[in-house]
């Protein structure tokens, strides 16, 4: 009887343990249903990518997104929104030349030029204002090696960014 | 060669193994299948997702395009003897009649597939409990940290999984029923793997591991005319060719708490080179068995020293300790029985694991790597099986104490959770890879005025710039805004 009584606790034993160890992978399993059954219809809900302006992926060194939206015909020097707290903790609305800078991408920087962005001098004029102000040394010396202009820059007018 | 053996099989038949249930045997197995082919198909997903690397792959798929099949198998590069590993992306940039990026992602998404099919099959599920285990043995495979190079980099046929598939397949072999067909199977596939990459050594050792366990699929005359091959191997290693053993430092590796540049490991072990190897071996077994260090590096002992301490190292550590724990467990439950050679099935796993590891360890002497170890990985999932499973199977046996049955059920929950965080993070760095792919094909320009000889060649640009464009218009996911969303939970992933 006792042997019959441990055997019995033995097994229910043996069944939590089984339990214990599958949950979590089954669960993962089901998971990885629900994915595969959204990706089917468009909604992938891992690998989604999200509406995302350039200049938002020039802030975020989204290098492939950078080229890939230019060759899909968008304006390299227009305007675009960046949600907040990407530049700052604010919205904003800046060309990718300028959200580049400010997130101090000098890489970025070059690829957008290599695709067709101009850095104007009023854009460059306020951007290096600015990278001044906040001591970013090395954005401002970058930014002006690209052409000469005249020196000293006057910054008492400037408009800053934030 | 003949295979005449009359050794039993060495799989055990349901009643030997003690199996008493409701349910067939076969639901059992036909869901454990059911349940790799989902994982499979979540990862072949997630490669199919991902661009092509630029650095790694280029080259190789340009050779292809440039070369004769001959040129490539025989060109010896750098110290290395892996003639079918050019050779495979040859027939595969042959036969995909111009959709590269189809073809070659169809063979890595294959070779994960086929892997998992055959690992499972090692399992030899027959009931719910081996069903419930084995969805643990499956997360430990897609979760180790050594099993990520394997399916994040391409080259563009990731050789490191053929090595894997070549491995997993050995074992199937050798636990077969002995028949011509599977010796001359088991010859070719050590020649396949063993001309592919270096570590494709390791089939001839779960070849040789298996037999001396117990395992009959092939005979002893077999193995003698693969130990032919690998002396083939050898010979045109040091003998025909000029590719020799790698030299000290031959690359930057792991030493101590840091990465060192190889000219600081001359300075150092030029004159105790036995040191610097005997590191890198004990180094790599602990990595398998502790996920501590990492490619050489004791980042964990570090960062604990100095309080700076990721979750995601908290979750490596704690997985790969409660299941080496177990496997400890196991070994020392069974010694008797081992030294008496009285082995079971799961037994001999067990025991060509610790081949495996032992002897992927070794290769690993010049310097150490997370995705060299793969192998011994995948059967550190095998031997995690059959020691979990021998947890439960002893629960049975056993009289039931609330406190210490709490207990084991509490280990076993983290244990099965944190196997589960590695497997999400594994699939996570596809997407960070991805990302990196993308990125990295923006310099096309700069490595196309790097590249030299036929690689410069008209048609190889235009290839180059076809590539580049099915790439551009490819988008990834930003992981910045994902991290931005889910801070909390991208800790616990590992970013190596």
């Amino acid at each position: 009887m006792n042997t019959e009584r441990s055997g019995h606790a033995g097994e229910i034993t043996r069944r939590i343990y089984a339990v214990a160890v599958a949950a979590s992978p089954l669960a993962l399993g089901v998971a990885t249903v629900m994915m595969l059954a959204l990706a089917t219809v468009g909604r992938d809900p891992v690998w989604a990518v999200r509406g995302m302006t350039i200049s938002e992926a020039a802030a975020t060194q989204d290098r492939g997104s950078v080229v890939r939206l230019i060759g899909e015909g968008v304006d390299p020097n227009a305007r675009y929104p960046v949600r907040m707290d990407v530049l700052a903790s604010a919205e904003f609305l800046v060309t990718p030349l300028e959200s580049a800078t400010l997130n101090r991408q000098a890489y970025i920087v070059q690829l957008l030029m290599d695709h067709g962005a101009v850095l104007r001098d009023a854009e460059r004029h306020r951007l290096m204002c600015f990278l001044y102000e906040r001591g970013n040394e090395d954005m401002y010396v970058y930014l002006a090696g690209f052409a000469p202009m005249e020196a000293p820059i006057d910054c008492s007018r400037y408009d800053p960014y934030w | 060669m003949t295979t005449a053996n009359t050794e039993p099989s060495a799989i055990l038949l349901p009643e030997e193994r003690g199996y008493v249930g409701t349910t067939p045997s076969h639901v059992w197995r036909r869901l454990a299948y059911g349940y790799v082919v989902l994982v499979a198909i979540g990862v072949g997903y997630f490669l199919f997702r991902m661009p092509f690397q630029l650095r790694d792959n280029l080259g190789l798929i340009l050779d292809a395009q440039q070369l004769s099949f001959w040129d490539i198998v025989t060109e010896v590069d750098q110290g290395y003897v892996r003639p079918l590993l050019g050779g495979l992306v040859k027939i595969v940039f042959e036969l995909s009649a111009g959709h590269y990026f189809v073809a070659y992602k169809a063979v890595h998404a294959a070779q994960v597939g086929l892997l998992l099919l055959l690992f499972v099959r090692l399992l030899d599920v027959r009931s719910s409990l081996d069903f419930a285990v084995s969805t643990l043995a499956t997360t430990v495979l897609v979760g180790i940290h050594t099993f990520n190079g394997t399916i994040s980099e391409g080259f563009p046929i990731n050789t490191f999984m053929t090595i894997l598939v070549s491995c997993v397949a050995a074992v199937n072999l050798s636990m077969s029923r002995p028949r011509p067909w599977v010796a001359w199977a088991g010859v070719c596939l050590l020649a396949w793997a063993v001309f592919t990459l270096e570590t494709g050594l390791l089939v001839w050792v779960c070849f040789v591991v298996g037999y001396l366990s117990g395992f009959r699929g092939v005979s002893r005359r077999t193995l003698i005319v693969m130990t032919g091959v690998l002396g083939v191997y050898f010979l045109l290693r040091f003998g025909i060719t000029d590719a020799g053993a790698p030299p000290l430092a031959s690359r930057s590796t792991g030493f101590g708490f840091s990465s060192r540049e190889p000219a600081e490991l001359l300075a150092r072990f030029s004159y105790a080179p036995l040191m610097f190897y005997g590191y890198n071996i004990v180094s790599s077994i602990f990595s398998v068995a502790f996920s501590e260090p990492r490619a050489g590096v004791w980042a964990f002992t570090r960062d604990l020293m100095e309080g700076d301490l990721g979750s995601w190292q908290v979750v490596n550590i704690v997985s790969s300790s409660l299941v080496t724990a177990l496997i400890g467990r196991l070994i020392w439950t069974r010694r008797r029985r081992w030294a008496a050679f009285n082995l079971e099935h799961g037994d001999r796993l067990v025991l060509v694991f610790l081949g495996v590891l032992v002897a992927n360890a070794a290769i690993s002497y010049p310097y150490t790597k997370d995705v060299i170890m793969s192998p011994a990985g995948v059967f550190y999932a095998l031997a995690a099986y059959v020691a979990t499973r021998d947890l439960l199977e002893s629960a049975r046996a056993g009289r039931f104490r609330f406190v210490s049955s709490a207990i084991v059920t509490a280990c076993l929950v983290v244990l099965s959770a944190t196997w589960c965080v590695r497997s999400i993070g594994n699939h996570y760095s596809l997407r960070e890879q991805a990302f990196r792919n993308s990125s990295d094909w923006t310099e096309l320009d700069s490595w196309t005025a790097g590249a030299q000889g036929h690689l410069r060649a008209p048609t190889a640009v235009a290839l180059s710039k076809q590539l580049g464009a099915e790439v551009a218009r490819t988008p990834v996911p930003n992981p910045y805004f994902w991290e931005r969303a889910v801070p909390e939970v991208i800790k616990l992933f590992d970013p190596y």
